[in-house]
């Protein structure tokens, strides 16, 4: 499993083994703990031009396989996301592509998914606590060179994603000062609004930075309390990229990851900032300190460690960027995988009526390229015979029809073990001519896109991306 | 110094030709008793255990048991020598031979001493005495002085004999009492297993061994558990010794490929035809198998005590392989071979495989006490694992008193089951609990080099009176962690887990004890499944449905449970009732050994098969349930109706929680007619009288496969059979992994791929020793359009190399030989 990050300052790879084999208590198939075989150094994003180019980005794969004595045949699943200003450059989706190829088995690869990358983050740095303090709910902030990406969630479970303009290299400095050597889209529009000139090769003074940091803190603050009234106006207005739902609460902890996360636990444990202030060319260790400053959004930086810290997002991509699915899937062929970026039209309840199944197949039709419908139990609950026998049945009449054509994939995902008797029912067990799969133990999510790697030991990778 | 420095090779042992049999008799209050043979007296001078009466060896009262006893304290050691016990053949077989390779001067003293004054002789003698006897002893002598003795005698004579072994620490010590840790998970996950090793080490188990039983024998995955086991030792200091109890080929293949082996194990059995074709390997195999562990392996030089051995009473009545050897008298031979190989330890796990071996509790305890005396005196480092299972009549409590028992006795070594009950092989042992217990009471401390590692991490510290106390860090896991939560992390992962959830208060000790807590729910799921083990089939239930109600040879759930061949045959009247019916498919239901799963499960599963079934288009006949049956049964089942598929519903030994002591199985039991399936099969399974090959689909119940989801399985695999004619393995090797319906293939987007390639090019190609074939090499095949592949029996094929074997129509082939 790998996982890798390319971001708006630094990126890293994770390398993690895992076995995938049968309980013998249970009979099913799944995979085991993932233990980490291999955690690069961080490396410079390496822009050429403020663009990241598709040979260097190939240049530090090899790299880190190298380091960590791993073949590109043995990877079975993963994730690439290139975030913040990396995915800014036009060449992100070609990039995706190239590491695709590189790794023979599919891997997931996003550009400038931001939902996404907040879900990774908060599973790569906060989950593990949270399952911990199960009561408490957790917030994450992934502050990074271009965005902040928020989650919450509970127990392990993400209930909220959001992403804002919060970063440290909106304002790029030469090193070793505050003279501007870059500025981003966001930071030239925040300039405008605070009416202050930015311009490459002039200092950056001292009232300019505070009044950006001074808005950053705010902006934070309002996040934590759930201030929505603060994004719908400028300058909040400005900081918005993916608006999040989070609407407050009590008993809420905090946790960070990202760059200036890294350095927010690197104090609290007794560490110093860097001495130089723009040292990393950027207003990371300026924004660090301000947050340390604040106490309502380092009080629980002491209490709550998570372990992952900067490298959240690197460690949620290469342990969670891919579900497992269950072992007795309804396929009607292995050589249909990988399916790539099938849109997830709608959810079926399995007590739908004969009219909700002939809408959804219907609009799953219209996608000559093949689709995704997510199956939903009733509460919860395992389904009995009679639903999943009466859904099966809907199903094989809409399928029978023909219309949807033979090889066009229809794949449902179900959250619990019924993928191949749902599957069954539905093909009248393998009759009707249709390429209809059922992938089940994986659990629904709120999602634009979804895909499927190749089969190994009868489970296959799912891969979710697109985030609402 | 290599084996033969110490034992005979195999053609220089003697034995005597064996005497004509002889008729034992006596008369005891005008009656006369006889046996014909001494085998036949040794089984009928034995404590009656249920082995031995289903096999017919039991006498069948205490009269007769007393005048095979009275006969057999006559004999003497020379006559016992004079009659080396035959196979049913009538030959001598190598474990017999090897038994034959005793010390003759010491064997000169006593050769003239009849059985009786022997066991007087013992109960005079000291510990180093009876160890000195022993040498001299066979197997057979062994057991026949041990069917004289009472339970004092054999508490009380073990008790003197110690026998030391040393590896990485000195075992076997007077005032010590070692542990196995036993860290099995069902999945192998190391994360598991580490808190399982490092909760065993907390309580200052594990100086014997970290032994953990696999539940995947590849080789892999026994390198990456042996490689974590010991790196585990390192990082944590423990004096000891790691090992995967692995099948004995895997662990030389690890040695050959330089990962560390400190320990080799192997179970052992007291006749060559259970050692040969139960476990694989033969007298000659071990032989070679203790030459390469003494050159390669971790500990070559440093020690020749680095075999482990496991028995235990009645694996070759399980197996069928007795040779009408009784119980006790085969498990001393097994010693007589393990004797050979100078082990380090060995463990006797009678109790293991159930009721059809020993039916209860005193049963068990008896076999224990005789296995450690004879072990004992037959110089072996014995340890002893009272277990039982969930459908004998044995429990907690009659465990514990064994536990006494064999403390008392000496017993080397006990294992560590995280809080008892395995969570792989579903029966139930001791725990580290236990151990502390023992070693409180009995003021045993482990080897002295673990002693001192633990005194030196506070898991044991040393009172005033020199006795072993609980030190601050006992049964503190997160002593050799960053935290409690990183040790709560790696915890999460152990399935029956009473009381170590996360987040969770419990306390988890009571003084030495399991807290109220954790005993309360352990002992609530293991009434569960015992429930389950004793339930009946609901036939209010199953009445409901169209069904035809037949019986088997098992009278009773008793005779079921402690006869299993009675389960395998219809009842005569039942078998007579039916006639030939042309159907494709019959679906049996029988209780198997929890009629609870199947009350559970059939009325979800049932209806899916016979949708699925009749759907396409297979001619079912009408359902049968059979009360007391076994899988065999499906067999008789075919050749009274003549169908060439039996589907059989039954319920799994229960294990000790409370989900899985509801799971069924579905037995897909494929009678082979047709001349080329017959041919294949047989060349395949190396089984020239073969008629039958069955698929299973295990864990059906909520926590596993659910029965809906199996109900389709079910179906997948009966249509899979029917169209390969083949099931079991051959099945998985002529279709791959296709997750899919037969006939699939077939519809207008899966283009039947026909074999239309030239008949130049390759051939065959022959894999060699290759262990792992995976799918760029099946790719390669298809490129050389390749028709066969020769491989050894031994290699792991991919699922998707299956597939792509499936795909490419490339058949395969064996190049060795079992």
């Amino acid at each position: 499993m790998i996982g890798l990050d390319f971001g708006s300052t630094t990126s890293r790879a994770m390398i993690a083994r895992t076995r995938v084999g049968q309980n013998r208590f249970s009979g099913t198939l799944g995979a085991g703990t993932p233990e980490i075989i291999y955690r690069s150094e961080p490396l410079f994003t390496p822009f050429v031009d403020d663009v990241l180019h598709v040979e260097d980005v190939l240049a530090c794969l090899e790299l880190w396989l190298k380091q960590s004595g791993t073949c590109a045949e043995d990877i079975f699943c993963g994730g690439l996301i290139i975030t913040g200003l990396a995915a800014r450059g036009s060449n992100a989706e070609t990039i995706a592509a190239a590491v695709e190829q590189r790794l023979c088995n599919f891997i997931v690869a996003t550009a400038a998914d931001a939902g996404l990358e907040s879900w990774l983050a908060y599973m790569g740095n906060t989950q593990r606590m949270s399952q911990a303090f199960p009561r408490s709910q957790f917030m994450n902030l992934d502050i990074g060179g271009g965005t902040t990406n928020i989650a919450v969630g509970r127990n392990g479970n993400v209930s909220e994603v959001g992403c804002f303009h919060i970063g440290a290299r909106h304002f790029r400095f030469q090193p070793g000062s505050y003279t501007l050597a870059g500025v981003s889209e966001i930071g030239r529009q925040l300039a405008d609004y605070y009416g202050f000139s930015a311009e490459v090769g002039r200092p950056m003074v001292r009232s300019c930075r505070h009044l950006i940091l001074d808005l950053y803190i705010d902006a934070l603050l309002a996040i934590v309390h759930g201030d929505q009234a603060f994004f719908q106006c400028l300058p909040g207005s400005l900081l918005v990229d993916l608006p999040s739902g989070w609407q407050g609460g009590e008993d809420l902890s905090l946790t960070f990851s990202g760059g200036v996360g890294e350095l927010l636990y690197k104090v609290s444990e007794g560490g110093a900032l860097p001495a130089t202030i723009a040292a990393f060319g950027d207003l990371g260790i300026d924004l660090a300190e301000r947050i340390l400053q604040e106490p309502e959004l380092c009080r629980h930086l002491k209490g709550h460690v998570p372990e992952n810290r900067g490298q959240s997002t690197v460690y949620g991509l290469a342990i969670h960027s891919a579900e497992i699915s269950g072992h007795s899937v309804h396929l009607p062929s292995p050589s249909l995988l990988p399916l790539r970026h099938l849109p997830v039209i709608g959810r079926l309840c399995i007590s739908a009526s004969k009219d909700d199944v002939a809408q959804a197949i219907a609009m799953a039709a219209r996608c000559t390229a093949g689709s995704c419908l997510q199956i939903i139990p009733e509460a919860g609950s395992y389904p009995s015979l009679m639903d999943v026998r009466r859904l099966g049945q809907h199903l094989a009449e809409q399928l029978k029809s023909g219309i949807i054509n033979a090889d066009t994939p229809l794949l449902l995902i179900a959250p619990m073990d019924f993928g191949k008797v749902l599957g069954s029912y539905a093909t009248e067990w393998g009759r009707i001519p249709v390429t209809l799969i059922v992938v089940d133990e994986v659990q629904e999510r709120s999602v634009q896109f979804v895909s499927l790697g190749c089969a190994r030991n009868y489970v296959i990778p799912v891969y979710y991306y697109g985030m609402h | 110094m290599s084996l033969v420095n110490h034992h005979k090779p195999l053609d220089q042992i003697v034995v005597p030709v064996p005497a004509r049999e002889q008729v034992y008799r006596m008369r005891v209050a005008g009656q006369e008793y006889s046996f014909q043979g001494l085998a036949a007296l040794l089984g009928a001078a034995d404590y009656s255990k249920a082995g031995d009466r289903g096999a017919g060896l039991a006498v069948d009262n205490e009269i007769q048991r007393e005048a095979a006893r009275s006969i057999l304290a006559d004999l003497t050691l020379q006559h016992i020598y004079d009659h080396p016990l035959t196979t049913r053949e009538g030959d001598i077989d190598e474990v017999m031979v090897v038994n034959y390779n005793i010390d003759h001067d010491v064997f000169g003293t006593i050769a003239q001493l009849t059985l009786g004054e022997l066991r007087d002789r013992f109960m005079e003698c000291t510990g180093p005495e009876l160890l000195e006897f022993g040498t001299g002893m066979t197997g057979v002598m062994v057991a026949a002085v041990t069917k004289l003795m009472s339970v004092h005698d054999l508490v009380f004579n073990a008790r003197k004999m110690r026998c030391h072994s040393q590896l990485r620490n000195h075992l076997g010590f007077e005032g010590t009492l070692s542990s196995r840790i036993q860290p099995n998970h069902p999945t192998d996950d190391l994360a598991a297993i580490t808190a399982m090793v490092l909760q065993g080490l907390s309580m200052g188990n594990g100086d014997q061994v970290i032994g953990l039983n696999p539940s995947d024998d590849t080789f892999d995955n026994i390198a990456a558990c042996l490689t974590h086991l010991d790196q585990l030792r390192k990082q944590t200091g423990a004096p000891t010794q790691v090992c995967v109890l692995s099948h004995i080929r895997t662990q030389l293949a690890c040695i050959e490929e330089g990962v560390p082996v400190d320990v080799l194990f192997q179970s052992l059995a007291g006749t060559d035809k259970t050692l040969r074709r139960g476990f694989d390997v033969s007298v000659s195999f071990m032989d070679k198998a203790w030459e390469t562990m003494n050159k390669k392996g971790a500990l070559a030089g440093k020690t020749e005590q680095f075999m482990y051995f496991e028995t235990g009473q009645g694996s070759e009545i399980s197996y069928g392989y007795h040779e009408g050897i009784d119980m006790a008298t085969a498990e001393a031979l097994t010693y007589g071979l393990c004797r050979r190989y100078t082990p380090g330890m060995v463990n006797s796990v009678t109790g293991f495989i159930g009721p059809e071996t020993h039916a209860n509790s005193q049963e068990i305890i008896i076999s224990n006490l005789q296995d450690l005396f004879m072990g004992k005196l037959m110089g072996l480092p014995m340890g002893v694992s009272p277990c039982f299972t969930m459908h004998a009549d044995a429990g907690v409590e009659g465990q514990e008193m064994a536990v006494q028992l064999l403390t008392s006795a000496g017993a080397q070594y006990f294992v560590d089951i995280h809080l008892g009950v395995d969570r792989m092989l579903s029966y139930a042992d001791t725990s580290g609990h236990d151990n502390q217990t023992m070693r409180e009471m009995y003021n045993l401390r482990p080897a002295p080099e673990f002693w001192h590692w633990c005194l030196d991490k506070k898991i044991f510290i040393e009172d005033k009176l020199g006795r072993i106390r609980r030190g601050p860090n006992w049964g503190k896991p997160e002593a050799f962690c960053d935290s409690r939560s990183e040790f709560d992390d790696m915890m999460k992962n152990v399935p029956m887990n009473y009381g170590y959830g996360s987040g969770t208060q419990t306390p988890k000790t009571a003084g030495p004890r399991m807290s109220s807590p954790i005993v309360r729910e352990l002992r609530m799921n293991m009434a569960v499944a015992r429930q389950a083990a004793t339930s009946y089939l609901n036939m209010e239930l199953l009445e409901q449905l169209d069904i035809r109600l037949l019986d088997s040879r098992a009278s009773s759930l008793q005779e079921h449970h402690s006869n299993p061949a009675a389960g395998c045959f219809l009842a005569v009247d039942s078998f007579d009732a039916l006639a030939p019916e042309q159907c494709d498919i019959q679906i049996v239901v029988t209780d198997g050994l929890s009629a609870e799963a199947v009350n559970t499960n059939v009325m979800d599963v049932l209806p899916v098969l016979e949708d699925g079934l009749l759907s396409s288009g297979l001619k079912l006949g009408k359902t049968i349930v059979v009360p007391h049956g076994r899988v065999k049964l499906a067999e008789d089942i075919v050749r009274a109706l003549g169908c060439k598929l039996v589907i059989m519903l039954l319920g799994e030994r229960p294990g000790a929680g409370i989900e899985s002591s509801r799971s069924m199985s579905a037995y897909l039991v494929y009678h082979l007619t047709d001349e080329e399936s017959l041919k294949e099969a047989r060349l395949f399974a190396e089984l020239p009288g073969l008629e039958f090959e069955d698929s299973v689909i295990p864990n059906i119940y909520q926590g596993g496969t659910p029965p809906l989801e199996a109900g389709a399985i079910i179906v997948e695999q009966a249509r899979q059979i029917l169209h390969h004619k083949a099931a079991g393995n051959r099945l998985k090797c002529l279709q791959g992994f296709m997750m899919g319906l037969p006939g699939a293939a077939d519809l207008p987007m899966f283009h039947n791929k026909q074999d239309d390639r030239p008949v130049g090019g390759i051939r065959f190609y022959d894999f060699g020793n290759q262990m792992r074939i995976t799918e760029a090499d099946i790719m390669i095949l298809g490129r050389w359009e390749v028709r066969e592949m020769l491989v050894s029996r031994r290699a792991v094929l991919s699922p998707l190399a299956m597939d792509l074997l499936a795909i490419e129509r490339i058949k395969i082939r064996y190049n060795d030989q079992v």
